[in-house]
């Protein structure tokens, strides 16, 4: 079995840097095995110096000291020679981690955007975003770690292995008894500290919640002076957190000193055997040396391979989290070749229901091109429903909506959307410039389709001004380049909601859908907006949904909603009139006015 | 193991390392003073530990030197039981070392996290307006847990390896004074290389930091205005941005390899140099006579046992400017002055007045919410507070509980001005009931007493019997030992309100404070409701939110406000009469 299989398609971009890395990786320990063979041929000449030289005054022949500064020099030089093959496999394996990284989050976060919605309604944020951060880190880890540590422990050991057989393989293989058992060890281990490590992030989450529940219930604690108990319980979590804690810091505590011992254990029976050996005569001083290095360098490398199967189990999981969103089908974007969108509606039999309760019932409805149609009627009774549902936001449960007379499903995706422009209650601005904010997906594409340089100012000034962000602009320390959202200036309500209408307004959609989307405009703002609005609506479909009737007197036609039904449909004086729904909110209104100016 | 990010932490520009202080030092090493039995414990096994691991290689030399070049078996077996001994012990030392340092490092933890959250209930709710629960959270989890790698990883295992390359220098001094003194040289040069690598890798490391928290910030925003993106067909543009700040991540990333791929071969570079240099000089010293060749043997040993601790102390100063970085918001939010405990009244009972005198509050600076605000609501009386949305109704439920302080005028409970209550014991004899009921996580009892033992099993039922909680209560399988899942999602808005009624009722206080709930009820639990506001503020003061009309009928006196002023006052049929502002509210408001 493979273990990189699951990998493949993300390492197989990267396989020539691969392959020169591993290549480099051999030419490295093919070097650094050499190094103890000479310093025991460079003890070895030496030794038979001085025995040459035996008792005699004369000292030992200058020769031999000459001749271990070659093997010096050749040690340094092959050292060298080490230093720059290994910086060529770690650059080369390292950076590969890095890239595999660099593929993994932009694969993920490119197949990510073209998700429908309903997805992201379903998922939290902080996971999603875990994906693209820790998981992939996960896998970087291992990919860092997995070559080159993986093969520099298994070269390692074949090759010093091999050379230590030469020199005397019983005592090869003596000094080795150790080494499996170290490694089974480390796999074992690896296994119960990554348990421990559970148990201890289950209680973590625990007391995490804990922390996140008091902030949450704040008041309550405080106006019932529940926080002593408070505090005793979150002290209690703390101590079974210790506790748990306790048991992983045994078994790590013991875990890392039995290494060292084990280590210890194979330089003990070369001492002890090798030793002999050489009072028998049956190797040399120099082998006795080479043996205590190849140990010396072997120890590391083989206590990383328990890490490296535990890193392998994680990476793998990781993965798994990544290709679950992979694989999620993108939403579909529609059939047919876009053609000028003219702008009629037609609703018909729609029914549309959350978690089985009805928010639309069998609503049928159609809006003239060019018209303006208000939707007015008590929170929850399906205004924003119907609205969402035009641009495709959210699919209908049963039913049709056409446009132009063309189901929805059979126009292109980005084509409806470039004709609707939508503006929600709830304003969503970017951390970005005010420009940016209102030319959201006006790009060098459309900037392209014969429009001159510029236009695309003269549009924005255009956009501020209808929806009355002008005045406000003026105020604001860097205008139109005034970063806003999280990390910028902070808007009111009312300066969001005029963002976001101008958004809408600069694409000049065919259709325009304001949804209760001046709610936190003063009237007067308003009353101005909508003024300059009337023009801009002239020749578009518009549907406007708000509370204050002064907002929807003017439509052509307006719909009351009640209960996910058209309860009541026509201008606003046959409304009135009519003496129903509309006309109690039209005299409310009317008190609510009244009593403004008390 | 390293622990897990979280992803809120993520979302801040917090700089996320910090240069050395020994300010904090001290201040951080104070959390250490309560075991500082452990701590010496740890550093005097720490010694003895690096004493016993360095020692063979110098067993080495005496093996070579005494026995096997002389030929003495025997001897050699001797040494042998020696060091598998020596092995037991460093064995025994090494594991007491890591579990005392690691404990300490958790015992101290739990103080800090401890101390914060003991902080944190003492902090006034405008902190908690302004800061978001996911930062303080952060503090609490992130930071501390950077605070205990500064313990176990910093600061111990720099001790560790600076006692490493003493003992071992002091082995090679021992045996061979000019050896040891070439060996000593090139110490500052793997110190040089050392603090090349962390200057270069500093300034890489906060750049990728900085760009990784950027693009999780914009994947954030992608995710959190999906619909927005779709909408406006920016999904192609976004993504682009992100894989800008990905690759720009991958720029800054390649560099730090680039200097640790350098790095790390050049250690071990100098490591097998000084082996070639110690080959040559000290294997000149050997033919000449002045050493023996047990020294050259164990002296190859010790050369590259002693770079791996220069190494090593790279990795912990990074470490270590990490934590100084947590340790810092940690200390700025333990130093956020808490809310004033208050004076000291301390009754037993209450009598229940309250009064307002010209009171005027604003949350902000001059964005006056109440303005001259007068008024007295007698012993067991009850009042209800009218109003538009924003005229200030919450406000003054807010301020009865003292969870903030008003900038003009006076507030009396009892005839006493609430600044010279003692808080807690105010707000023991206040009770609450809000909006949205908040539901802890617990069983339905605890939900009740809220963790009070003086309010025992018999005392909570009928509590929960008397405002028609128990109705529903019964229905539950296991009563009132019920777990409360998921801070109560699986009980209806009506059941919530009759379990925060019960939990009023239970705590028995002298002042009720009630803020209605909006939310649409099926009649029947309505009627429970109604009755259980009846029972619950009959004979006890009571300030009450009212939304419902038979709460404001049946109150004593009706305050009317608007706009942050009081406007009218008086019974239902009084101010219907006049005709004026409530007389609109109530047309409005409850009427269909």
């Amino acid at each position: 079995m493979n273990p990189f299989k699951p990998f493949a398609i993300w390492i197989r971009p990267h396989r020539r840097h691969i392959a020169i890395g591993l290549f480099l990786l051999v030419c490295a320990q093919a070097v650094g095995a050499t190094i103890p063979m000479l310093l025991k041929w460079a003890i070895d000449a030496g030794r038979e110096g001085m025995a040459a030289a035996g008792s005699s005054p004369a000292g030992v022949d200058p020769g031999v000291q000459r001749e271990l500064g070659r093997y010096a020099l050749i040690i340094a030089g092959l050292a060298f020679l080490q230093w720059v093959t290994n910086f060529g496999m770690r650059w080369y394996l390292n950076s590969m981690s890095r890239r595999v990284e660099r593929d993994l989050r932009s694969a993920y976060v490119e197949h990510l955007v073209k998700l429908p919605l309903a997805f992201f309604h379903e998922r939290r944020v902080g996971d999603l975003i875990a994906r693209a951060t820790n998981d992939v880190e996960a896998i970087q880890r291992f990919m860092n770690h997995a070559f080159r540590m993986a093969f520099t422990a298994v070269l390692n050991f074949v090759i010093s292995l091999t050379l230590m057989c030469t020199i005397d393989w019983k005592l090869a293989l003596f000094s080795l008894i150790p080494v499996p058992i170290t490694v089974v060890l480390a796999g074992l281990v690896a296994g119960s500290i990554r348990d421990g490590y559970r148990e201890v992030q289950e209680q973590f989450g625990a007391m995490v919640a804990r922390i996140q529940e008091n902030l949450s219930g704040i008041r309550v604690v405080k106006s019932y002076a529940r926080s002593p108990y408070e505090i005793e319980r979150f002290v209690d979590l703390n101590d079974r957190y210790v506790a748990r804690n306790r048991y992983l810091i045994n078994i790590r505590s013991i875990f890392y000193p039995l290494m060292f011992l084990f280590n210890g254990a194979s330089m003990i029976i070369i001492l002890w055997l090798g030793g002999l050996r050489v009072i028998e005569g049956a190797i040399t001083l120099g082998a006795f040396v080479a043996f205590n290095v190849y140990l010396t360098r072997m120890g590391r490398p083989m206590m990383m391979l328990g890490r490296i199967v535990d890193e392998y189990n994680r990476a793998i999981a990781s993965l798994n989290r990544i290709t679950s969103i992979l694989n999620e089908k993108p939403q579909a974007r529609g059939a047919a070749e876009g053609e000028g969108i003219r702008g009629e509606i037609e609703f018909r039999n729609v029914s549309v229901s959350y978690d089985g309760r009805p928010a639309l019932q069998n609503v049928s409805l159609k809006i003239q091109a060019g018209s303006t149609l208000a939707v007015v009627g008590r929170v929850g009774s399906g205004k924003t429903t119907l609205a969402r549902l035009i641009p495709r936001l959210m699919p209908p449960d049963s039913g049709e909506i056409l446009i132009d007379g063309v189901p929805l499903e059979d126009l292109p995706l980005s084509a409806l959307r470039q004709a609707v422009g939508y503006v929600p209650q709830d304003t969503f601005l970017f951390s970005a410039t005010i420009r940016e904010n209102v030319a959201l997906g006006i790009d060098q594409k459309t900037r392209s389709n014969g429009a001159e340089e510029g236009t695309v100012d003269n549009d924005i000034d255009n956009a501020v001004s209808v929806s009355q962000l002008e005045p406000d602009l003026q105020s604001l320390p860097m205008g139109l380049e005034t970063i806003v959202g999280e990390r910028g200036v902070t808007l009111s309500g009312g300066q969001k909601q005029r963002t976001a209408l101008s958004r809408a307004v600069i694409r000049h959609p065919h259709i325009l859908i304001l949804d209760d989307a001046m709610a936190s405009v003063d009237t007067g703002t308003e009353n101005e907006i909508l003024k300059r609005l009337r023009k801009f609506m002239e020749s578009r479909t518009t549907i406007l949904i708000a509370h204050r009737i002064s907002t929807v007197m003017g439509a052509d036609r307006i719909v009351v909603m009640e209960d996910g039904r058209v309860a009541e449909e026509g201008s606003h004086e046959e409304l009135v009139q009519r003496d129903g729904i509309y006309a109690g909110m039209f005299r409310r209104q009317h008190l609510k006015e009244e009593l403004e100016e008390l | 193991m390293s622990g897990a990010v979280h992803p809120g932490a993520l979302a801040e520009g917090d700089d996320s390392t910090r240069r050395f202080s020994p300010q904090l030092m001290r201040r951080l090493l104070g959390y250490l003073v309560p075991y500082w039995k452990w701590v010496l414990f740890t550093f005097g096994l720490i010694i003895i530990a690096s004493a016993v691991r360095q020692a063979g290689p110098y067993l080495t030399k005496i093996a070579v030197d005494d026995y096997i070049i002389p030929g003495n078996a025997d001897g050699l077996t001797h040494l042998i039981v020696i060091y598998a001994g020596l092995l037991v012990v460093q064995f025994v030392v090494g594991y007491g070392q890591s579990w005392a340092t690691n404990m300490v490092g958790q015992w101290a933890m739990r103080d800090v996290r401890v101390g914060l959250f003991r902080h944190l209930q003492r902090l006034p709710l405008r902190f908690f307006d302004r800061t978001a629960i996911g930062r303080l959270m952060a503090r609490n989890t992130n930071d501390v847990d950077a605070l205990n790698e500064l313990f176990t990883d910093g600061i111990v295992s720099i001790c560790s390896d600076v006692f490493t390359i003493a003992t071992i220098l002091a082995y090679i001094l021992w045996m061979d004074v000019r050896l040891g003194a070439i060996t000593a040289v090139t110490l500052p040069l793997a110190f040089a290389a050392t603090f090349w690598l962390q200057n270069r890798t500093d300034e890489a490391f906060r750049e990728a930091r900085f760009r990784f928290d950027r693009f999780s910030a914009s994947l954030q925003e992608t995710i959190s205005g999906a619909e927005v993106v779709q909408l406006f067909n920016c999904e192609e543009e976004r993504a682009r941005d992100f894989n800008n700040a990905n690759d720009g991540y991958l720029e800054t990333r390649l560099e730090s390899t680039l200097y640790h791929s350098v790095y790390f071969p050049f250690m071990e570079f100098g490591g097998i140099s000084l082996m070639a240099l110690v080959l040559w000089y000290g294997g000149g010293r050997v033919l000449n006579g002045y050493i023996e060749w047990g020294v050259l043997v164990a002296m190859l040993q010790y050369v590259p046992r002693f770079f791996m601790p220069i190494r090593d102390i790279a990795d912990r100063i990074g470490v270590i400017q990490v934590a100084m970085a947590s340790s810092e918001r940690i200390f700025e939010l333990l130093d956020s002055p808490p809310e004033p405990s208050g004076g000291d009244v301390r009754p037993d009972r209450l009598k229940g007045e309250i009064e307002f005198r010209n009171v005027w509050f604003a949350y902000n600076d001059e964005d006056w919410v109440l303005q001259d605000v007068t008024f007295k609501v007698d012993p067991g009386k009850s009042v209800a507070l009218v109003g538009a949305t924003g005229a200030g109704k919450s406000t003054i439920v807010n301020l009865v509980c003292r969870f903030y302080d008003i900038q003009k005028g006076t507030i009396l409970v009892d005839g006493i001005d609430i600044r010279d209550w003692d808080v807690e014991v105010l707000r023991r004899h206040v009770g609450l009931v809000q909006q949205d009921v908040f539901l802890f996580s617990g069983d339905i009892r605890e939900n009740i007493n809220l963790g009070d033992e003086t309010i025992g099993p018999e005392a909570v039922e009928s509590a929960a019997h008397a405002v028609n909680a128990d109705r529903f209560i019964n229905t539950l399988p296991d009563r009132y030992d019920h777990e409360v899942q998921e801070r109560g999602a699986s009980f209806s808005g009506g059941q919530r309100q009759l379990l925060s009624f019960a939990r009023a009722l239970a705590a028995d206080p002298e002042i009720l404070v009630l803020d209605e709930a909006t939310a649409s009820i099926d009649t029947e639990t309505e009627m429970w409701i109604q009755e259980a506001v009846e029972k619950l503020t009959r004979d006890r003061t009571s300030i009450v939110i009212a939304h419902r009309l038979s709460t404001i009928r049946n109150a004593d006196r009706i305050i009317v406000l608007h706009h942050g002023e009081l406007r009218e006052q008086g019974t239902h049929d009084e101010l219907l009469k006049q005709g004026g502002l409530y007389s609109r509210l109530h047309e409005l408001q409850y009427t269909d």
